[in-house]
């Protein structure tokens, strides 16, 4: 500037300016149609922080971070800590009652993990249609969690697997699951009848003793772990929060997981991943792909989950509301919040919330889960 | 090239999934049951 001092104006690419723009977009998301705020303000601001170039907010020096977003994304990212930290608190945010009270509905939470299956293989069929994409295996798998409609576990899988996709799927991740009241209820429609979608479901659970909630999370970590091992970090965190609020003795501890902590993490986690979409990350035909591979993997998901409960209704005497299936998406409590709508709307008798949880959150384990299966597979 | 071993490993993936699930489903199921019935009435629920 003035010949005297460092100016960023002259480096501002058309690359950039689009990548603010793309920042801004997920602002105004996040706070003007309150879409997954307390994600999309913290990611679109890193968007917009990084792509305000010479700033030096991610700046490596011979592979060492030097930037302030540079080093919180190794220390919490690369580490993995933050992804897993989160799921503490969502632990701690969690209650397992409704599942607890209706086991069976856990099916629901794994069958809607389809979708990541269906994109892992697309993704690996266009990469060797494309070669120009790289698409592998790893690659694949990170474009495929993405149908879980989990933001951690899509951060986790992808820094083991695919860094270099890290931005862009987690943006999928996050994006969709804050576009869930809209991506839902087409695909629910399409695949469900009036009269299914009327089912009745008592709104009567059967109450869940306080020694089932503590029993849940210490056998939960014990069973998914044992069989799937490398799921351990994220359900191993996940269960641990859980048994903080359970055990009624360590309220300081579940408050602060469920709270502050989780606050923080959520903070650190946004902005670094927003941080990570340089313009010349971010503006690649593979971003493109991972985007539309992202929302078939969303899409199968949820029909996939609402197929089965179709299915599961040809054999259990007590029938289900088909709708039930789509929330076991990880998108707690979006998707049920989506369910109980349409049920209303179908049925004003009904109340399909707590019916529509249990799925929702086994949705949760049901990803974490599929992540630890990849990482057995692949990492 | 699509190494196929490697997708064939991972769609059992899938299936893996749903055992898992299922198998914490009818533990918990189980454990249920038995807990229901030997509590005694009137144990907090909440």
């Amino acid at each position: 500037m003035f010949g005297l001092y460092e100016s960023a104006f002259g480096a501002l690419s058309l690359g950039d300016i689009l990548m603010l723009l793309i920042g801004g977009l997920l602002i105004y998301l996040g706070v003007a149609r309150k879409m997954e705020p307390l994600l999309l303000v913290p990611i679109g601001f890193g968007v917009f922080l990084v792509n305000l170039p010479l700033g030096g907010l991610m700046e490596f020096a011979d592979g060492e971070p030097v930037g302030l977003l540079a080093r919180v994304f190794r220390g919490g990212i690369t580490t993995e800590l933050i992804p897993a930290f989160i799921f503490l608190g969502l632990g701690a945010m969690t209650d397992f009652g409704p599942l607890i009270a209706n086991p069976k509905t856990m099916i629901l939470g794994a069958g809607a993990q389809f979708g990541v299956f269906l994109a892992f293989f697309l993704a690996l069929l266009i990469g060797s249609a494309v070669p120009d994409l790289r698409f592998g295996v790893n690659e694949a798998a990170s474009i495929g969690i993405i149908g879980g409609a989990d933001g951690p576990t899509t951060v986790y899988l992808t820094n083991r697997l695919a860094p270099d996709l890290i931005g862009v799927t987690a943006v999928a991740a996050y994006a969709y699951m804050a576009l869930v009241p809209i991506i839902l209820p087409p695909i629910i429609r399409l695949l469900t009848t009036k009269e299914e979608r009327a089912i009745y479901m008592k709104p009567q659970m059967r109450k869940v003793s306080r020694t089932e909630k503590l029993l849940f999370p210490i056998l939960g970590a014990a069973i998914v772990i044992l069989l799937v091992p490398r799921s351990a970090p994220l359900i191993g965190m996940f269960m641990f929060g859980n048994l903080l609020v359970v055990s009624g003795v360590t309220d300081r501890l579940a408050d602060t997981a469920a709270n502050a902590f989780m606050n923080v993490l959520t903070m650190l986690l946004g902005l670094s991943i927003g941080a990570f979409m340089s313009a010349e990350n971010f503006l690649r035909m593979e971003s493109l792909v991972v985007l539309g591979l992202g929302i078939v993997a969303f899409a199968s998901s949820t029909a996939f989950g609402v197929l089965l409960a179709k299915l599961m209704n040809v054999f259990i005497k007590e029938k289900i509301n088909p709708m039930i299936g789509a929330a076991g998406l990880s998108a707690v409590p979006m998707a049920s919040r989506v369910v109980q709508r349409m049920g209303q709307k179908a049925n004003p008798r009904n109340f399909l919330l707590m019916h529509a949880m249990g799925p929702n959150i086994a949705g949760v384990i049901g990803t974490a889960t599929v992540a630890g299966i990849f990482l057995g597979i692949l990492g | 090239m699509i190494p196929w071993d490697i997708v064939g490993r991972v769609a059992g993936g899938f299936g893996v999934t749903l055992v898992v699930l299922a198998i914490l489903s009818a533990a918990i199921w189980l454990i249920g049951l038995v807990i229901q019935r030997f509590e005694p009435k009137g144990e907090d629920t909440k």
